[in-house]
């Protein structure tokens, strides 16, 4: 994968997840759909690697390794290029959902979630136009 | 006859001298005397010599006269030194003498001067005779003092004779004075004249005083001789005086030294006693406790040399663990002067503590009083006594005597009461008609195994005895004649202690496991989401596989595939979740917080003895119950404290401490476990309870999370807040029961059963 930002046709779409199993599903998902997917195991190992342009999209579970999703939810916040982000958890978590909305989430999703849920998410955040504070 | 008596005295007077061992008197004397022996002679001498030989005959009454003259300073120094001794030195014998020698022939120049041969004569012996006056004078004072101080007879008797010869010869002088001036010759009566005094002198007046002199010569001589003889007798008597009296301090001497020896033997006697005695002795002083000696036993008893103790008092040794107890001792030891038997305790050098029997008594050393202290070491007594105690324990409750097939011979019974039948009803009979069959089956084959292997077997049963399941012990020894020795022993307490730990161990550990997995809500419902997420993901991912146009069959496969995999995961862990929820789920009930919190305080003793932590108990009393399940509340409690044990500082000695409190607060009963230790984060602090969050390597971070379920459930709260100096404090709490509630029948299960 190039790290220089490019102008792509297609979006992309990161998925971070600890679950091997929900990466792939998601990764096929995302595919299915018709949009770019890039996947992690870690938070750490996106903010590494991942360098994006416009029309992206972040689906973050909550609870990663170390540095939790609403952690990267938080970091990115701070960045000037803002990277909708779509939180996902598979606890029963009220207060991080209540958090994670006033950072500006585009969703918070609950395990297991509606699909089609994810994908409107994930459709209203690329379309989101750049730059929003 | 003058000239006769003269020599007599001369020989009466060597022989006196040499008598005396020549004492100096006498031999001044003796040549006195000799000079005027020598006078009279020579004068005879002159006399006979014819006038015709004038010369011869001037030079022999001369030489007469020298002698005469020489006669009065010997006869001075003679008296003067029976008087003085040594007084007369050189000096004055040689003066004496020269004045003398000079005299003599003075006086005879002079007598040349007449013509009348009477008068020259007169004037020739003059000088001498004056001069022997005075010295006879002198010689009768000396013997007069003499006499008055010594009662000497002898020098009575020679004073007078020397008186009377003075006077006669101061006669002489006045008639030779007269000779010469020519005065009256007739003085008191008689006729001055010197021929005529010349002749009758001559005869009877020197006759006299020869004599009188001669014997108290002799007188002398004896008084010498007796008085030696005396002086003696005194020295002899004085002598056997000292002799006895020497005699009689040797004999004190050495008596005395026997009796010193004798003393130093006993005290030697005494000090190796003292020294060697096996039993520890020491002398203090009474007032300060200052060690004065201590024996060797002493030594090996506390292990300081006598060097370091002597001087020092037992406090600052550090001997007594109780100073009290010195303080009772000495009241006791002033009271009766002595203590008897006393038990103390005594640290010794190594710091152990040692048991002793004291005794001691009060001695009086060099006026200052002391203690004579003997004390016995108890510590093998006590061990012994420990022993007997041990072997007292593992006395049988009953002996039983049965032959080889099991018929009862004989028994020995401590407690009838638990017996399963009283000894009249099963002696004689064989084990198999008394005992439950597997019993005796059990027994039968101990018994053979016992005899065979020649050893002791021992083997436990268990038997119903009035209502209630009892626990044996019995050990089956062969006897020589091929009977059978059981030793049995009641060990139902034992196994219901261990029954009760291993219950609570077991219930524990199950509930942990419930309770790890009770959480639905929490991280089991999350391992759960993750394959029905990815499931539904690759469900919809297939259906828009299939909407395709030209649908890619590889990716579909691998779709169905992964949503298999998944749903297998799935069933792993419902099955994981059935295997553990095997066991009934348990009903709620009344608890007693605080015997549920000993209970885990129990468990984990050992534990927090091997981790070095003391767990501090407070329990409040009259805690009302709470609603709840045993189990688990215990798991909660067993958790905090495990937590609160792993917190402490590794090195810190006054901080490794927990402590455990219930208390009653406002219809809630509260429990708390604080920890001295570590502390905690403000992160950890905020997400402690959350499952999976851990700051330990190897934790899965549940047990908090676990235990907030549990008080979830029981609707209790649990939290978690900084000690105001350091370390954490957990807490719960429970909503307490009410009157109503708690004499509801719930129809609790007790957890002690004394089920085989």
């Amino acid at each position: 994968m190039a790290n220089a930002p490019h102008e792509s046709a297609t979006p992309t779409v990161f998925v971070v997840d600890d679950d091997p199993s929900v990466r792939t599903a998601l990764e096929r998902l995302m595919r299915c759909s018709g949009w770019t997917v890039r996947t992690f195991a870690s938070a750490e190992d996106f903010l590494e690697q991942g360098e994006y342009a416009s029309h992206a999209c972040l689906v973050v579970d909550v609870h990663l390794g170390r540095m939790s999703g609403m952690e990267l939810q938080a970091r990115l916040a701070k960045r000037p290029s803002q990277l909708p982000v779509i939180l996902t958890s598979g606890f029963d978590d009220g207060d991080a959902e209540a958090e994670a909305m006033r950072l500006g989430a585009t969703a918070f999703l609950r395990k297991p979630f509606e699909v089609d849920a994810l994908l409107s998410a994930i459709e209203r955040g690329i379309a989101r136009p750049p730059q929003l504070p | 006859m003058q000239l006769l008596q003269t020599i007599f005295l001369v020989a009466l007077l060597w022989t006196l001298h040499a008598q005396l061992r020549k004492p100096e008197f006498t031999r001044w004397w003796a040549w006195a005397w000799s000079a005027s022996a020598a006078f009279l002679g020579i004068g005879v001498l002159a006399l006979s010599i014819p006038r015709q030989w004038p010369i011869v005959r001037g030079t022999t009454v001369l030489v007469a006269v020298l002698f005469g003259c020489l006669q009065v300073p010997l006869l001075v120094f003679g008296a003067v030194s029976w008087r003085w001794p040594g007084a007369i030195t050189r000096k004055w014998a040689v003066t004496g003498m020269a004045a003398a020698l000079v005299t003599g022939p003075l006086s005879f120049g002079l007598s040349r001067l007449s013509q009348d041969a009477v008068t020259s004569f007169s004037i020739r012996h003059l000088p001498r005779t004056l001069a022997l006056a005075s010295a006879l004078l002198f010689c009768t004072w000396v013997f007069f003092k003499r006499s008055r101080e010594t009662q000497s007879r002898a020098a009575v008797i020679t004073g007078v004779s020397c008186l009377a010869y003075a006077l006669d010869q101061c006669f002489y002088a006045a008639a030779e004075l007269l000779q010469i001036v020519g005065g009256p010759r007739t003085l008191l009566g008689g006729t001055l004249d010197i021929s005529v005094v010349n002749s009758v002198n001559l005869i009877s007046v020197d006759l006299v005083l020869m004599s009188g002199i001669s014997l108290g010569m002799i007188l002398l001589l004896v008084e010498g001789h007796q008085q030696a003889e005396w002086a003696l007798l005194e020295s002899v008597q004085h002598g056997r005086q000292v002799a006895r009296e020497n005699q009689a301090l040797q004999a004190e001497i050495r008596k005395r030294h026997e009796a010193e020896q004798a003393l130093r033997g006993s005290q030697e006697t005494l000090a190796a006693v003292f020294r060697s005695s096996p039993c520890c002795m020491a002398i203090t002083t009474l007032a300060e406790g200052r060690f004065l000696d201590v024996n060797e036993g002493f030594e090996r008893l506390t292990g300081y040399s006598r060097e370091a103790v002597v001087g020092r008092t037992a406090f600052e040794l550090g001997l007594w663990v109780n100073p009290n107890a010195r303080g009772d001792m000495l009241k006791e030891l002033k009271a009766h002067g002595r203590v008897l038997g006393h038990e103390i305790q005594f640290r010794v050098k190594s710091g152990d503590v040692v048991t002793l029997l004291y005794s001691a008594e009060l001695l009086p050393i060099s006026g200052e009083p002391c203690v004579l202290s003997a004390t016995q070491d108890l510590t093998p007594l006590k061990e012994v006594e420990a022993r007997h105690r041990a072997i007292l324990k593992a006395i049988p409750d009953w002996t039983f005597l049965q032959s080889r097939d099991g018929v009862y011979l004989d028994c020995q019974v401590r407690d009838q009461r638990n017996l399963l039948s009283p000894p009249e009803k099963f002696l004689g009979k064989n084990m198999r008609d008394v005992l439950p069959p597997d019993l005796a089956a059990r027994l039968a084959a101990s018994f053979d195994e016992a005899l065979r292997l020649d050893q002791p077997v021992t083997m436990n049963y268990s038997l119903w005895i009035r209502d209630s399941l009892r626990f044996y012990e019995v050990r089956c020894v062969g006897t020589d004649n091929d009977q059978i020795l059981s030793l049995v022993r009641d060990i139902t307490d034992q196994k219901h202690a261990e029954y009760r730990a291993r219950d609570l161990q077991d219930e524990l550990a199950h509930a942990g496991r419930v309770m790890a997995l009770g959480t639905l809500t929490g991280s089991l419902a999350h391992e759960i989401n993750q394959p029905l997420t990815a499931i539904m993901a690759n469900a919809r991912a297939a259906e828009r596989v299939l909407d395709m146009d030209q649908p890619d069959l590889v990716e579909l496969r691998n779709a169905l595939g992964d949503i298999v995999s998944d749903n297998r995961r799935i069933g792993e862990i419902l099955r994981r979740l059935r295997l553990l929820l095997k066991k009934d789920r348990r009903e709620h009930s009344p608890v007693d917080v605080n015997t549920m919190v000993s209970e885990v305080v129990e468990l984990v003793h050992s534990d927090m003895v091997g981790r070095r932590v003391a767990v501090d108990v407070i329990l409040a009393p009259n805690l009302p119950r709470v609603l709840g399940d045993r189990i688990q509340l215990q798991q909660v409690v067993l958790n905090l404290l495990l937590n609160a044990g792993g917190a402490v500082r590794p090195t810190d000695a006054d901080d490794r401490r927990v402590s455990l409190t219930t208390s009653a607060d406002n219809g809630h009963v509260l429990v708390s476990v604080a920890d001295r230790g570590i502390g905690v984060s403000d992160e950890q602090l905020e997400r402690m309870f959350e499952p999976f969050y851990t700051t330990k390597s190897d934790g899965m971070g549940l047990g908090l999370s676990i235990c907030r379920t549990i008080l979830d459930a029981h609707s209790g709260t649990i939290g978690a807040r900084r000690n105001p100096d350091r370390g954490l404090t957990c807490s719960f709490s429970l909503a307490a029961l009410s009157d109503a509630e708690r004499h509801r029948d719930t129809g609790a299960r007790t957890l002690v059963e004394t089920g085989t």
